[in-house]
């Protein structure tokens, strides 16, 4: 009796198993590195990522429209590279330039948009499950931390259908280039300098009224 | 009902101190005019080439240096009176368009710096009968569902005027299923096939014949071909809302123009990658 419910409980795991696997992975749109710490002054990169596609089958991703907003008085948008630098653009894994992007940049925010001119079947046998949807670099203005905040415009299959995917959110952090000495600790030394020339000044005082006394 | 209607419309687009909601039915004026047109009442009829007198009440307590009713264009302004009664004479040009116009009155305070009064409207029509009607453009080639384009209605009534919006004009469809037809002869394009619009006035009637093409989907420019022109048309909409009855750019009517009608286009376009032929 024991050994059938053991058995019973294990078909019923190896099942639970196998159903699970038709789910496939969640699509996640990330920022890379989720943290990082930037002089100011200096140039910022951060590449968005996306993961959890078909791997060479559907869903694939044939367009996308994100918006990314972040503290303009911390950063401020410099550009956006479309396409994985290592494995090209996989919304044109074709190779032939067929795809429509636009960074539009305003205060404080940026929409990313790139749609694939490519067919249905080649973005379905072709793209890889995940990749680089742009390299984005940022000017660090002033100091502080600016979070950076993704919304979903639209997530698009190859098809035009819509997609539904996790956020992953990223922040900078700007530090002042160079740290500046504390003002007492400054002082110190001139401070000393300052005793020792007056210590100077009494020993030799106190040298001459002795010898003026002697000589009385 | 349809006169109430043009009239709100009207208020709408030349108040600046009314704010009409969606509907075209409420107005809320912001503060308390110390000036009052009395005369005429708003929704007055005059007509081309009439002489209006307008009376201008002042709320006690205001000094005014001077004053005068100043019409939307082309009426103008009238002249300046520097003490009471405030009544102008108002010239309307005769070769207005028929329609509903503003008049304001607007005033110096010595202490209160510029008055103005809220804004009434007067209805300019035709004096006399309409004795023909023609209308332009006299046959319309939609290029896509949901395009709109304007008519203009001219009427002999001892000269030519245009009565597009008219009151006395009305408009209707033959087919509201391929092309509607507002009050003030906007036509919108609704669904493939043909019909006609008919303009009616003072017994008169005239019609537009009026084509859409079949609704080859995608097909947003009426080329008859689905490529990148018609992607442009989709692009230049982005992330706004469809036009309502049906939106040949909303591909799958989720009542938003956005990149998901994009992409479906790209899979309808006739040529690989969507080149444009």
């Amino acid at each position: 009796m024991e050994r059938n419910i053991l058995g019973y409980l294990g078909a019923a795991v190896l099942l639970l198993a196998s159903g699970t696997e038709g789910f496939g992975d969640t699509i996640t749109i990330s920022l890379t590195p989720s943290s990082q710490t930037a002089l100011l002054g200096s140039m910022v990169n951060m590449t968005l990522e996306i993961g959890g596609l078909g791997d060479h089958t559907a869903p694939s991703l044939g367009v996308f429209d994100l918006n990314l907003d972040f503290n303009p008085s911390i950063l401020s948008f410099d550009n956006a590279v479309f396409g994985d630098p290592i494995l090209s653009d996989q919304l044109d894994p074709t190779g032939g330039g067929n795809t429509i992007t636009f960074a539009s940049a305003s205060s404080g925010s940026v929409e990313l948009f790139d749609l694939s001119l490519d067919s249905a079947n080649d973005l379905n046998n072709l793209q890889e499950p995940t990749f680089v949807l742009a390299s984005l670099t940022f000017d660090a203005v002033d100091v502080g931390t600016s979070q950076l905040v993704l919304t979903i415009n639209t997530l698009g299959d190859a098809d035009g259908n819509p997609l539904s995917a996790d956020v992953e959110n990223a922040n900078i952090d700007v530090n002042a280039s160079a740290v500046p000495e504390p003002f007492a600790a400054g002082l110190i030394p001139a401070a000393m300098t300052l005793v020792a020339v007056r210590l100077r000044r009494g020993n030799r005082l106190k040298n001459s009224r002795r010898r003026l006394l002697n000589e009385r | 009902m349809k006169h109430r209607l043009r009239m709100l419309s009207s208020l709408c687009k030349i108040a600046v101190q009314c704010a009409c909601t969606a509907a075209g039915l409420t107005v809320a004026v912001h503060g308390q005019a110390p000036l009052k047109i009395t005369a005429p009442p708003t929704g007055a009829t005059v007509n081309p080439g009439q002489t209006v007198s307008v009376h201008v009440a002042v709320e006690a307590g205001n000094s005014l240096s001077e004053m005068v009713v100043i019409g939307e264009t082309p009426i103008g302004f009238s002249q300046a009176l520097t003490s009471s009664p405030y009544q102008f004479m108002l010239s309307i040009p005769s070769s207005i368009r028929a329609g509903f116009y503003s008049l304001v009155a607007s005033a110096i305070g010595p202490f209160a710096g510029d008055l103005e009064s809220d804004p009434i409207l007067i209805d300019v029509e035709p004096n006399g009968t309409i004795s023909s009607l023609h209308v332009e453009p006299t046959t319309i080639q939609f290029g896509f569902v949901g395009e709109q384009m304007p008519v203009r209605v001219i009427g002999m009534i001892g000269a030519l005027m245009d009565i597009t919006e008219s009151s006395k004009v009305s408009y209707s469809s033959q087919d509201a299923g391929v092309a509607a037809v507002s009050t003030t002869g906007i036509i919108t394009a609704t669904g493939g096939g043909n019909t006609t619009i008919f303009v009616s006035a003072s017994g008169i009637q005239a019609s537009v014949p009026v084509s859409v093409p079949p609704a080859l989907r995608g097909d947003l420019n009426g080329d008859g071909k689905v490529d990148q022109d018609d992607l442009n048309v989709i692009l230049a909409a982005l992330n706004t809302p469809a036009t309502k009855p049906a939106d040949a750019r909303d591909l799958n009517r989720d009542g938003s123009i956005n990149a998901l009608d994009s992409r479906i286009l790209v899979t309808l376009c006739s040529r690989p990658d969507c080149a444009t032929h």
